[in-house]
């Protein structure tokens, strides 16, 4: 009699267990589609981040060659014709532009606030300056028509960057290569600090996205990032964990039930068995 | 130089030398054969032909796969940078490169390759260093980074034909007042191109490179003419005076009397204007040398070849040599396997495999080891004559400038000579510029180091020319 008593029981922990397992697998299938939803988003914004540094950078060198275009149509270049020009055709975009002649003498210069045009070398055609307020130049040598010769430099404040937030996006980096130097810099663009590269950047492989954004006066840009490793979409999150518990409510339900049975059944058993 | 060969204990067998690559192979299948290994390596574009037969014959006698991933020529130093410092991640990771034996302080420094010493000491064969002629750039800072793959002695080439022409003769005699013969200083090489640049009769006193990366070795052979080391004993540099904008201008000069095209011929493109025959003179390496000789042997035939131009000290001239590329076998850190691609780098290196390699004619790999000259196949590639020349070119090198920062400092350096030689700016104010600089890289990294490692460079030139330099 015990032991039919026994084996009833024995068939609700196996009923709960069947409800959890089922609720678990369900959990798991739809974490594993959140967590890959999570990734596409993460590259949809590792893409456009990707494309907005891909712009600015571009900009910036396109800049340059833009003024000079000015030395390369004209027979003789002044202060005052490179200011006006320079101004006209740049508009508002918030660049230090320095000119320098071929005896390395300041001509003329705009927006030197931070005096960066005073520390630039003519002579490379690509430099990386300052710690707090770090600074990409890019140098080009132009030449006019009448035989002026000079150097243009262009500085953009790294700070300038600017892309979208998204929660996706542990942290992003800026890491520039001087090939002909073996040289690497690091810029961080959520401290927004700067520093020399001396030893293997340790990002986790399984969730940074390395992406080579351009070349320009001998710097290879890359743009890394990596993905915040929580699921971000609480909401659809919440959701699964609320759908799991409904999935494995019942089973919790129909098991307490039939508890609640078996032990009436066995208190009858005991009356009929002690009546009798 | 047996210098190295005693660096390391021993601990490893003594074999004949035609049998040391058997003796690695059979090291490597015994532990790896079976496992389906690959290694992965990064060569530089051009010397395909020569890994192709080491890389076939280790997998033969081994087993183990070895796949060759090309880099553009110059880039494999900072590929093998990049792929050491970001980890990209694309593809498998790279085991062993073959970056320019210059870039390896650069490559050491930023952790981007093996420290191979451990392994010498553990598999390194006695005798494989002894008919090694240039090594020394395969250290640094006492321990072995790499294995030299290629002997590249910068050498000098030049048109006997145009030397023998009487009226060419008459002509410099008049000019200058001494015999035209092939040229032993840097003024007599100077003035033999502006006799026989004429652009008018489509020839050209030479077509040495000009390129940003190229063209600085040729100043920095030009300075040392001038009687100065390139830093002083405290690493101040030494090319801000009257010998070095003396140098520089002497080179600024020199280009108005090359081909048209130096400023932007390449390495393949120096050989294919070379070939032309219509230049007098070239600087090159073996590479050089194989490539005239396959495509145009006549015109090979013409040839002369040297050492470079060198200086004169009390009347009389100071040869110069100078071993200023090569490529290095090196094994890199994200390696997961360092044990077996070092043994690959040490099987490549010795003188049966480093032969069939060094053999390929398509392939710009030179002879670094006494038994290459021997070697009737590569007798053939480079002519006699060729190779009694750059032995004793190699044999005489000097070394290159192998400093912490050498690629910060060369970079430096090569943008200003660009300026000067494009004459954007004048050599005075290049050379100011590329000291101020100089001094800046130094103090960041530290002058200390940088003196003692200059220290040890310093003592590994010939002692001849380490005699007249100050």
């Amino acid at each position: 009699m015990n032991f039919k008593i026994g084996k009833d029981y024995t068939a609700i922990p196996l009923f709960i267990l069947a409800g959890f397992a089922l609720s678990f697998y369900y959990y798991n299938s739809r974490v594993e589609v959140v967590e890959n939803l999570q990734s596409e988003s993460f590259q949809a914004s590792v893409d456009k981040n990707f494309l907005s540094i891909l712009t600015q950078i571009k900009s910036r060198r396109a800049s340059l060659d833009t003024v000079s275009n000015l030395f390369a149509a004209s027979n003789d270049v002044s202060v005052k014709e490179f200011n006006t020009y320079v101004r006209r055709v740049l508009g508002d975009k918030q660049l230090t532009l320095c000119w320098r002649d071929n005896n390395d003498q300041v001509v003329s210069t705009i927006n030197n606030e931070s005096n960066v045009c005073d520390s630039i070398n003519i002579l490379e055609e690509s430099q990386i300056e300052g710690k707090s307020d770090p600074k990409l130049i890019f140098t080009k040598f132009v030449s006019s028509v009448g035989g002026q010769k000079g150097f243009l430099s262009v500085a953009f404040d790294l700070n300038e960057v600017h892309l979208s937030d998204s929660k996706l996006i542990k942290f992003e980096r800026l890491i520039f290569n001087r090939r002909s130097a073996n040289s690497f810099f690091e810029y961080d663009l959520n401290s927004r600090s700067l520093k020399v590269v001396t030893e293997a950047l340790n990002f986790d492989k399984s969730l940074t996205q390395t992406k080579k954004v351009a070349s320009f006066n001998g710097v290879d840009f890359f743009y890394v990032a990596q993905m915040n490793k929580e699921i971000q979409n609480r909401a659809l999150f919440e959701k699964v964990v609320l759908v799991s518990f409904i999935l494995f409510l019942p089973f919790f339900g129909i098991s307490v039930y039939t508890y609640f049975i078996l032990r009436q059944k066995d208190r009858i058993t005991k009356v009929v068995t002690k009546r009798t | 130089m047996v210098l190295a060969a005693s660096s390391f204990p021993h601990l490893a067998f003594s074999q004949s030398p035609d049998e040391l690559h058997l003796k690695i192979a059979k090291k490597v299948r015994d532990v790896w054969g079976n496992k389906n290994k690959k290694l992965t390596l990064l060569y530089p574009k051009g010397s395909l032909a020569n890994l192709k037969p080491v890389a076939s014959s280790f997998t033969k006698l081994t087993g183990v796969l070895v796949e060759l991933r090309e880099a553009a020529l110059d880039n494999v130093a900072s590929e093998l940078l990049v792929d050491g410092l970001l980890k990209p991640g694309n593809g498998d990771p790279i085991d062993i490169a073959l970056p320019a034996t210059m870039s390896l302080p650069d490559l050491v420094e930023a952790g981007a390759v093996k420290d191979l010493t451990p392994f010498a000491r553990e598999h390194e064969p006695i005798g494989l260093w002894e008919s090694s002629l240039y090594d020394l750039g395969d250290r640094y800072k006492g321990n072995l980074y790499g294995y030299q793959s290629d002997g590249d002695t910068y050498m000098m080439f030049y048109n006997k034909e145009w030397l023998e022409d009487s009226k060419a003769k008459s002509n410099y005699f008049d000019l200058y007042g001494e015999e035209l013969g092939a040229p032993k200083t840097w003024k007599q090489l100077d003035r033999q191109m502006k006799l026989f640049h004429d652009p008018k009769n489509n020839r050209f006193g030479g077509s040495i490179f000009r390129t940003k990366i190229y063209s600085a070795w040729e100043f920095w052979l030009r300075f040392h003419a001038k009687g100065l080391f390139p830093v002083d004993d405290n690493f101040v540099p030494q090319f801000n005076n009257e010998a070095g904008v003396e140098a520089l201008a002497e080179m600024v000069e020199a280009t108005k009397h090359l081909s048209e095209s130096v400023f932007e011929d390449g390495l393949f493109e120096n050989f294919d204007s070379y070939l032309q025959g219509n230049k007098f003179c070239n600087f090159g390496w073996g590479g050089t040398q194989k490539a005239m000789v396959r495509s145009n042997p006549s015109y090979a035939k013409k040839l002369g070849y040297s050492s470079l131009p060198g200086g004169e000290f009390d009347g009389k001239v100071f040869p110069m040599s100078y071993f200023n590329w090569g490529w290095n076998y090196v094994v890199s850190s994200r390696s997961t396997m360092s044990e077996l691609a070092y043994l690959f780098c040490l099987f490549a290196s010795t003188p049966v495999v480093s032969t069939t390699s060094v053999r390929e004619k398509d392939g710009f790999f030179d002879p670094f080891r006494s038994e290459h000259y021997n070697d009737k196949v590569i007798q053939e590639i480079y002519t006699k004559d060729f190779l009694y020349a750059h032995k004793k070119s190699l044999i005489t090198s000097m070394p290159d400038f192998y400093v912490k920062g050498h690629g910060r400092y060369f970079s430096t350096l090569r943008d200003a000579l660009q300026a000067a030689l494009k004459s954007q700016v004048s050599p005075k104010l290049a050379l100011k510029k590329v000291s101020q600089k100089w001094e800046r890289i130094t103090d960041e990294l530290g002058r200390k180091e940088q003196v003692k490692q200059w220290s040890f460079i310093k003592s590994s030139y010939p002692s001849g020319l380490a005699r007249v330099l100050k």
